[in-house]
């Protein structure tokens, strides 16, 4: 891919668990007003939310297509049961593209186009070759990965688009257990969809005081929102073609101009920062897995 | 063994181990070699290949098998290193290899076709169609399954696939779904994915502040104990966290898998083979938990209790505490 | 990272060893309490000469052992037990390891591990391990966890077991010390008969624990006697071939 290969903006899927009308607004707005490619619908978390938006997603898809943006169905990324097995087939049969977030969707994928989403392990080559061959056209890389393995997974990558998480907080663990019911006291299997309460995630602080980690139900994220930027030239110099911003309860639509505007070098990256850590509020900006250091910090 | 029987699966991290565990009788022992191909990349610790070969002779002079673990990511433009210890596991004649990475499969299945292959736990294949995924494109034999699962679901995977399952008995447990979690890299930037070490030791520290000692990873404190508590390694899924004002062990507490009780009942759920963790502890900690495994293992097969066995093994209970885990209806 | 000579140093600047043991020595297992013994009643160079025997004769019969050692990253371990007036000095990685014994209080470590002399035995012959070593309070592990950590998992990789290493340390200067031995034994021997005769006399009913334990203490004297003995063998073959060299 060359370097004058259109960047493409993708809004990754919904993390956490909004309801119906705030989904429902959000996503129209998004159709309406946000410089975004591809937009990614569907439940990855936990699928006791899935029926939570089902009402709308018919309609949020019609109407982001109409604006002339891609959907692509997001799955789960932890299935363990054979009703979680059903609900994946029932994605595929949809028609969409696939974003297959747990190795259960390859199988039921088999052979058609999807995209492999960040939640399965994809950082060589080799695993990068063995997708594209079952299907593959993109494969949106784990967000651990630093910018040399990026680079080096994009080089070679031929017809199959690379994609990266630009902005957010990054996913760091999914899990049986629902962490968020626990620090409510709560089974997961009475958990009153607790994690509905905290619309960007509930922070787990450390015992002497720190902002570590955020918490959203079974999956653990990073407190920081991790941001390329920085780096987003480079990578897409060596092949990478789609950046990812993860939606949070902020202006996304300011944060898909400002991302828009520093791919097509109408702005710098030192002023994104300067305008995403005003939006942010003193939560901060993380840059330590594309830099290669310990995720949490900033390089 | 006995047609039937539960396969003891041990730990060796030392070649001293893998014999503690033969003589108490495992019937396989997995290792792994002294790098970041396998998940437990400490100092110190695993097989050179001239040892893995003395080691598999040990074994099989006995009638036992040595499995390798090379169950750890290869890094993009640095495969090198996991394909030659495929390669060598293979040339030390190694009953099975143990592996996670799809690329590094297709390797395996490609270059060495006769080779046994099982799904090591970090491919994190916690349902039917992911098993069938890795059975139907790499040959798969036997999936190690993740520690998030209910006897239940064990049993309902079992009859779904038809392939041999390899379920964790004893040790560490973690709660996060195994392979793809990075609380690790991102409180001190070593992945347990690509390098083999969570929480590595060199990032670890203990400081005492106001009458209280911090265990730490990277920069972060993870716990915090008063004098004369022990303070548990700071594992980041181990660690007390505070959420509404309340500090708990958030993720999971310090608590050791034991499922000896419920054999009868991962016997019954059509289970293979049972394995035991920690290829990280002593050959000492080996022979005694291995001994214990073996004596319920043979009075299940003689039709009776386990129950006798169990007092053997509490007190290996990391931080003395014991779980069925996800076994159990009621973990999640 | 300290060199060969820091560690002579920090021998030879070891106090001598004053004559009564200090509380809580261990008076149990028979290697242990020659271990105890010894170390508190050697002076101090010999404590010295005999822990680089030790050293040089476990990694003869380990012979993996200086490999294994020399592939950690390079350190310097402080073993201090609890009930020892000094302690000791590992030092391994890159160059060939070398044990000294140092002051309780020295510095310059890039761990140090603190215990009872059981306790320290323990880890040595591979009943704690690195997991274990976290949950304990009565082994505290300071500095770089990390080296401790590589250090055990080398020294588990061998069946490495206290009384067969003193054993063959020691055995390698038996014929010349085992007839003052035979003589210092038979003097206890002599002793503890009529030790046990007067107490006899005394309590004429009771086969009591007191007498069990004061011939317990009395072969332990009879050990450290030998030891002593075997020991001045050692410093004085040891001399004649420092001289020989000089």
């Amino acid at each position: 891919m060359s370097a004058t290969a259109p960047a493409r903006l993708t809004l990754g899927p919904l993390l956490f668990h909004w309801s119906a009308a705030k989904r429902r607004d959000f996503y129209l707005r998004i159709a309406d007003e946000a410089p975004i490619d591809t937009v990614y619908l569907g439940e990855v978390v936990c699928s006791k939310r899935e029926s939570a938006f089902a009402p709308y997603f018919d309609e949020a898809v019609s109407r982001l297509q109409a604006a002339g943006k891609t959907v692509v169905h997001s799955t789960l990324a932890l299935v363990t049961t054979p009703r979680e097995v059903g609900t994946l087939r029932e994605s595929a049969a949809r028609g969409l593209l696939v974003e297959a977030n747990d190795v259960a969707c390859l199988d039921v994928l088999a052979g058609s186009p999807h995209v492999v989403g960040p939640y399965v392990n994809v950082i060589n080559e080799r695993t990068r070759d063995f997708l594209a061959s079952q299907g593959a056209v993109r494969i949106v890389l784990p967000v651990e990965l630093p910018e040399t393995s990026i680079r080096a997974i994009a080089a070679g990558a031929g017809a199959t688009a690379i994609e990266i998480h630009a902005f957010g907080r990054q996913p760091l663990s999914v899990a049986m257990r629902c962490y968020h019911a626990r620090s409510h006291n709560l089974s997961k299997d009475h958990c009153q969809l607790v994690c509905g309460l905290d619309a960007d995630g509930l922070t787990a602080t450390s015992v002497a005081g720190e902002d570590v980690l955020t918490i959203n139900g079974t999956q653990t994220l990073s407190f920081g929102y991790g941001v390329v930027l920085d780096e987003i030239g480079r990578l897409r110099e060596s092949g990478v073609g789609h950046f990812r911003l993860s939606p949070h309860d902020l202006d996304m639509v300011r944060v898909a101009t400002l991302y828009r505007d520093l791919l097509d070098r109408r702005t710098e990256p030192a002023a994104v920062a300067a305008e995403l850590r005003g939006m942010l509020q003193g939560r901060p900006l993380i840059n330590g897995f594309v830099r290669g250091h310990a995720g949490m910090t900033w390089n | 063994m006995n047609a039937g029987a539960l396969e003891l699966v041990c730990p060796a991290g030392t070649p001293a181990a893998l014999r503690a565990a033969v003589d108490a009788g495992a019937d396989s022992v997995y290792c792994g070699f002294r790098d970041r191909t396998n998940a437990r990349n400490y100092p110190g610790l695993n097989f050179d290949p001239d040892e893995l070969v003395e080691g598999i002779a040990y074994a099989h002079d006995r009638g036992r098998k040595v499995l390798v673990a090379i169950n750890t990511f290869p890094p993009a433009g640095d495969t090198g290193p996991w394909c030659l210890a495929v390669d060598r596991a293979a040339e030390a004649g190694a009953d099975a290899v143990i592996l996670a990475d799809i690329g590094l499969l297709a390797y395996a299945t490609r270059t060495h076709p006769s080779l046994r292959r099982h799904l090591s736990v970090q491919a994190s294949a916690a349902n039917a169609p992911s098993i069938r995924y890795y059975r139907d494109h790499f040959g798969v034999r036997r999936v190690v399954l993740p520690r998030v699962l209910s006897i239940e679901e064990v049993g309902a995977l079992v009859a779904d696939t038809g392939i041999e399952t390899e379920v964790f008995a004893f040790g560490s447990v973690g709660p996060m779904s195994e392979g793809r979690c990075f609380l690790s890299s991102y409180l001190c930037g070593v992945s347990p994915t690509s390098e083999g070490a969570c929480a590595p030791a060199n990032h670890v520290s203990y400081v005492e502040s106001d009458g209280r000692v911090l265990s730490k990873l990277g920069p972060v404190t993870l716990n915090a104990f008063a004098p004369g508590e022990p303070a548990a390694y700071p594992t980041p899924c181990k660690g007390r966290y505070v959420t509404h004002g309340r500090a708990s062990y958030l993720f999971e507490e310090p608590v050791a898998l034991n499922a000896l009780a419920i054999l009868p009942e991962l016997r019954a759920a059509g289970v293979t083979a049972l394995k035991i963790e920690g290829r990280q502890r002593s050959r000492a900690y080996v022979a005694q938990v291995v001994g214990a495994f073996r004596q319920a293992l043979d009075a299940l097969a003689r039709g009776q209790s386990v129950e006798p066995h169990l007092s053997a093994l509490r007190q290996e209970a990391e931080g003395g505490r014991e779980t069925f885990g996800a076994y159990r209806k009621g973990w999640k | 990272m300290q060199t060969p000579h820091d560690l002579e140093d920090l021998g030879h600047a070891l106090p001598v060893p004053t004559s009564a043991p200090p509380a809580g020595v261990d008076d149990g297992g028979t290697p242990l309490a020659l271990l105890q013994f010894g170390a508190i009643w050697l002076p101090r160079s010999v404590a010295h000469a005999v822990a680089t025997a030790v050293l040089r004769s476990v990694e003869r019969a380990h012979p993996r052992l200086p490999r294994n050692l020399l592939a950690l990253d390079p350190a310097v371990v402080h073993v201090i037990p609890n009930d020892l007036p000094y302690g000791f000095a590992l030092a391994f990685g890159r160059d060939p390891a070398r044990l000294g014994v140092i002051p309780r209080e020295a510095h310059g470590a890039d761990a140090t591990i603190r215990a009872s002399t059981r306790v320290l035995v323990d880890l040595l012959e591979g009943r704690i391990d690195s997991d274990s070593l976290f949950f304990r309070r009565d082994l505290i592990v300071s500095g770089n966890t990390a080296v401790v950590v590589g250090l055990r998992n080398v020294l588990d990789r061998e069946p490495l077991m206290l009384a067969d290493e003193l054993a063959r340390v020691l055995g390698r200067f038996a014929p010349a010390t085992r007839a003052v031995a035979r003589r210092l034994n038979g003097w206890v021997e002599a002793l503890q008969e009529r030790v046990a005769a007067a107490h006899r006399v005394l309590h004429p009913r009771e086969p009591d624990a007191s007498e069990t334990f004061r011939a317990e203490l009395d072969r332990h004297r009879a050990e450290i006697a030998a030891l002593t003995a075997r020991l001045a063998q050692f410093e004085a073959r040891q001399k004649r071939r420092d001289d020989k060299s000089a």
